[in-house]
């Protein structure tokens, strides 16, 4: 039993260093968000601040936009998540299960969107939603962002799907449901720790985005708040520390959200299903 | 089809909760919108402002824009944006050619950029008409027409002050600097780079808009042209190549910091903060900074100044901004009646004194104002402003030659050369021949 | 062969059928963008301006330009040695968090927060921490003894090239360790249970079970993560500005240059244009591999496989 205590230790003394690694920076934001304009630019920086303020948080709270930012981050975020997995669920399945005419083809359009980057396909998107009269709206934004977030929820869904055992299929086929059935009332269900982690992941890249919000939405009252946040820089010398308070404040959400849906994606998903 | 219609309604009851969650706070702004819109007529005019660096101000610019709407009966839909944000959502908009703006923020090198397709409107007629009520300085008036006509009318203009740390100066006994020569003398005289302290803090990171500006100036104070007046590119010329070479000299010398190489437009500022530079070239919101309790013993060793002169000029950059108004809009007489209403004297004064120094006024009339006249610092701001007939490809004066030095201007040129050079990269002649082709490239273009 | 033919139009049906609002968002959404930007790629365009066609112009100065070949070098660099990065990270961390653990949601959450945070505000943290005067990364490495002199991360090729590696490694390794993760947790402990019973170690139990099961989602994580690296341009441009003297200037970063900067939007989009053959052919590399054979027997050959 010794080598199994030592293997346990080492385990730990590694997670605590991926930890380490993945904190360290945000630490530093942190520390960076509790000090004064001042004590920023010393020459040494310290490593917690001497004189420890919230003044930055105090800012960013009352007197910006920043909470309604979040308030639509939010919307936006949780909508073209569930929005991206409701429609490329679908494609997922198919890709991973069936043979049709075109597959090759269709697989190959899905990813299509990512031929060009978003720092060029900004402008014709925009021409796209002012077309709509959709401009300076949510609803303009929560249009344009699906085209990142629908490849790669379609194609990350693909091998979960595919590694679900197909006598599952073949024993409802016998059963009589239908295709639709299967598809949401078997197959769904049990590749749900799959599908939760790219929810959150769609999420997040919803969340941060930054380009298509700055040129979609100009007033305060719809903006992002990456918007926000950037829009408290001018002039060289950016508040650091108002800024590294809204990058903690902004990774609440996001945090709650994948701790609450962390507990769906323990157990494996054969469980309660075919016996092996 | 039911699975079908059953993917819609669920789609459609997601929709539905978001929006009614949603549909709170901006639907209340939409009501209120609706409502004004109603209740003022049919006029409406959209501005965008351009954020300055303090908050005060750009609520007084908010304040003022809302009391035109008031007392005139106008809807005003007006947006304060961060600079850095500002050419990418106008372009958008602009591309998308629907909401654009009415009114915008604007200088001279924005609008080259942009040339020829200048997307501002010809206002030489409204700056004229306020000229005569009240009067430019010269520098302002002129200096801000492009191709003899105006496209923006000039409202207030940011400097590029000398900030010295005189008691490292006094130490060594050493006058202040009123020249290049004398700067770069002094600037070697009291570096001590074992304690990390540099005589000169001029950098030429690729980033650094502030140090492309000084660079320029340095150079052409010194007679180094980048275009002569007709428009030949002379950027290889001796005078430059001194420059470019003077530099690189005090970079090996250890007058200027090894880490200016990499500077951004906050890096000379930040190194004047941190007491590692004895000469900084900086706006006036560096004097801003200083003011803060922590700085108190740095801010009592610090003069400001206007910048040196050459030995062939003591020309200026002048950074002249104003506003615009766009081809696109509709209501031109209210457009033009709003910027006149942002003019008057009596607001005008009390706002920039809010910004002042770090913006200071285009009227003759602010030499009567003890704000700008009684104050050290604000009067050596002031007499900046009338000598800042300098601009980007000084001394062209075809318009394509202004262009060209507009749009190059953006590629951060100066800083480039000079990095490449201080570094040792290439050669001073070989970093100005490359210089030329990307200037020629610019030429073809326009032309 | 009825019955098969048979089954694979009633697939085809229902495979179009189901799909139909995604093949609708992106015929409307995506056909003009895309058109779009291969249209002006051929023509002079500047903001605001009209286009004018020229044919080739753009493509012929871009291979001409040093510049040009140098930021696809720097982006082949850059992409090959992050994405490397990425999978043995990422693989490594799903492993640790796939064993159950006190607090492990708890650090399962933690370690997410890298990728979560908005890329603009991360890579100001980037910028202030490498920052040559008041930065920490200097302040630490002097502590420790490492250097004597301030490095000048930003300002020496080598450095700056590693702070976007680090910034870049740093925000992607939880993709690849979820993605893995939510895979790993799916492999029944029956199979490493009856490995163990027959004397297989905890490394060959990785090399023969472990590792088929996750290849495909690091693979596909790579792909995906490689479209996206070459994509990339917020982190390198609010971090280096693509300096020094263009050393880490990738290939999105000299498009943003000419088409914002210079306003050229054509020759901007151009740059884009010429990477199409290489992500068209990432793309068919992908679906190649991740797609199950059109014969539905390499589906049952895969399931016998694993049960072995």
């Amino acid at each position: 039993m010794k080598g199994k205590v030592r293997r346990k230790i080492l385990h730990r003394i590694f997670i605590a260093i991926c930890l380490f690694i993945a904190l360290a920076p945000i630490y530093w934001m942190l520390n960076t968000s509790l000090k004064s304009e001042a004590e920023i630019y010393l020459k040494v920086p310290t490593m917690w601040p001497k004189a420890p303020t919230l003044e930055a948080y105090r800012y960013l709270l009352t007197e910006t936009n920043f909470l309604n930012g979040i308030k639509n981050s939010l919307i936006v975020a949780g909508f073209v998540s569930l929005f991206s997995i409701f429609v490329a669920y679908p494609a997922a399945y198919v890709l991973a299960r069936m043979t049709f005419k075109g597959k090759r083809f269709f697989s190959k359009t899905v990813l299509f969107t990512y031929l060009l980057p978003t720092s060029v396909l900004y402008i014709p998107l925009y021409i796209f939603v002012a077309k709509l009269g959709l401009t300076n709206t949510i609803w303009g934004i929560m249009l344009i962002y699906p085209t990142f977030t629908l490849p790669y929820v379609a194609w990350i869904l693909i091998p979960h799907i595919a590694s679900i055992s197909t006598a599952l299929e073949e024993a409802a086929y016998i059963d009589g449901c239908s295709k639709f059935q299967t598809m949401y009332r078997i197959i769904f269900p049990l590749a749900l720790p799959g599908i939760i982690s790219t929810t959150i992941f769609a999420f997040a890249m919803c969340w941060g985005e930054y380009l298509y919000a700055l040129v979609n939405l100009v007033s305060k009252e719809v903006q992002t708040f990456p918007l926000i946040l950037s829009g408290l820089i001018f002039g060289d010398m950016p508040p650091w520390n108002q800024l590294m308070a809204g990058a903690i404040l902004a990774s609440v959400p996001i945090l709650v959200i994948y701790l609450l849906a962390s507990s769906s994606l323990v157990g494996g998903a054969t469980a309660g299903g075919v016996k092996e | 089809m039911s699975r079908k219609t059953r993917q819609m309604a669920a789609l459609f009851t997601a929709a539905a909760t978001l929006a009614a969650t949603a549909g709170t706070s901006w639907g209340a702004a939409l009501e209120t919108t609706e409502a004004a819109k109603t209740a003022s007529g049919d006029k409406e005019v959209t501005v965008w402002v351009e954020k300055v660096f303090s908050d005060d101000a750009n609520a007084l610019m908010e304040e003022r824009l809302k009391a035109y709407g008031e007392e005139k009966g106008v809807t005003v839909n007006y947006e304060m944006v961060a600079a850095s944000d500002f050419i990418t959502m106008l372009n958008a908009a602009i591309e998308a050619g629907t909401n654009v703006p009415d009114v915008v923020s604007m200088d001279t090198t924005k609008v080259l950029n942009y040339y020829p397709n200048i997307p501002a409107m010809d206002v030489s007629e409204l700056v004229n008409e306020i000229n005569t009520e009240r009067p430019y300085f010269e520098a302002s008036y002129e200096g801000t027409k492009i191709g003899g006509v105006h496209y923006y009318v000039p409202y207030y203009s940011s400097s590029c002050m000398m900030f010295v740390r005189k008691d490292k100066l006094e130490e060594k006994g050493l006058e202040l600097p009123t020249t290049w020569d004398e700067v770069f003398e002094v600037a070697q005289a009291v570096s001590n780079p074992d304690e990390d302290f540099y005589g000169l803090g001029m950098g030429c990171g690729e980033i650094d808009d502030d140090d492309e500006n000084t660079l320029r100036q340095m150079t052409w104070n010194e007679g180094g042209y980048l275009l002569d007046a007709e428009g030949t590119i002379t950027c290889d010329s001796e005078a430059v190549v001194n420059s470019v070479n003077k530099y690189a000299e005090l970079y090996k010398a250890g007058a200027i910091p090894a880490d200016a190489t990499t500077w951004d437009a906050g890096g000379n500022n930040g190194s004047y903060l941190a007491e590692r530079t004895a000469i900084v070239f900086n706006a006036p919101t560096l004097y801003n900074a200083l003011q803060a309790d922590e700085y108190k013993e740095l801010f009592e060793n610090t003069v400001v100044l206007a910048p040196p002169a050459g030995s062939d000029n003591s020309v200026f950059m002048n950074f002249n901004r104003g506003f615009s108004i766009m081809n696109t809009c509709e209501d031109v007489e209210t457009a033009s009646d709003v910027i006149k209403y942002l003019c008057d004297k009596e607001w005008y004064d009390s706002y920039l004194e809010t910004i002042a120094p770090v913006f200071a006024p285009l009227f003759q009339d602010s030499m009567e104002n003890p704000t700008w006249t009684e104050d050290a610092v604000n009067s050596e701001v002031l007499k900046y402003v009338q000598n800042a007939s300098g601009y980007y490809g000084y001394p062209v004066e075809t318009i394509e030659g202004r262009a060209v030095a507009a749009k190059h201007y953006f590629t951060m040129p100066m800083d480039k050369a000079f990095n490449q050079v201080a570094t040792e990269v290439t050669s001073a002649e070989s970093a100005l021949e490359n210089m030329k082709y990307d200037l020629e490239d610019f030429m073809d273009q326009i032309g | 062969m009825n019955k098969k033919s048979r089954r694979l139009a009633e697939n085809t049906k229902f495979a179009y059928k189901i799909n139909l609002p995604l093949i609708i968002y992106l015929a409307c959404v995506l056909a003009f963008p895309i058109c779009w930007g291969i249209y002006i790629s051929f023509t002079n365009k500047t903001i605001g301006g009209e286009a004018a066609f020229v044919g080739l112009k753009n493509y012929q100065r871009l291979l001409k330009d040093p510049e040009y070949i140098r930021s696809i070098v720097n982006t082949l660099k850059f992409t090959v040695i992050t994405i490397g990065l990425k999978m043995v990270f990422g693989t490594v961390m799903a492993l640790a968090l796939n064993v159950d653990f006190k607090g492990r949601n708890l650090c399962r959450a933690l370690l997410m927060i890298p990728w979560t945070l908005p890329n603009i505000v991360v890579v100001y943290n980037w910028r202030w921490i490498f920052n040559s005067s008041g930065g920490v990364a200097n302040h630490l490495l002097k502590s420790i003894g490492l250097i004597d002199k301030d490095l000048v991360w930003f300002g020496t090729a080598g450095l700056a090239m590693l702070t976007i590696i680090i910034a870049n490694v740093w925000r992607g390794t939880p993709f690849f360790g979820v993605s893995i993760l939510a895979k790993l947790q799916t492999i029944s402990d029956s199979y490493y249970e009856a490995a163990q019973l027959d004397g297989a170690n905890a490394f060959q139990r990785f090399i023969y079970i472990t590792l088929p099961e996750i290849k495909d989602v690091i693979i596909l994580s790579a792909m995906m993560s490689t479209i996206w690296t070459i994509n990339e341009f917020e982190t390198v441009w609010l971090l280096t500005g693509g300096g020094p003297n263009g050393s880490t200037e990738v290939m999105n970063v000299y498009s943003y240059k000419t088409a914002m900067r210079s306003m050229m939007l054509g020759r901007g989009i151009a740059v884009s244009v010429l990477a199409l053959p290489i992500f068209i052919l990432l793309i068919s590399l992908l679906t190649r591999r991740m797609l199950p054979e059109e014969e539905g027997s390499r589906k049952a050959k895969r399931f016998r496989r694993r049960s072995v």
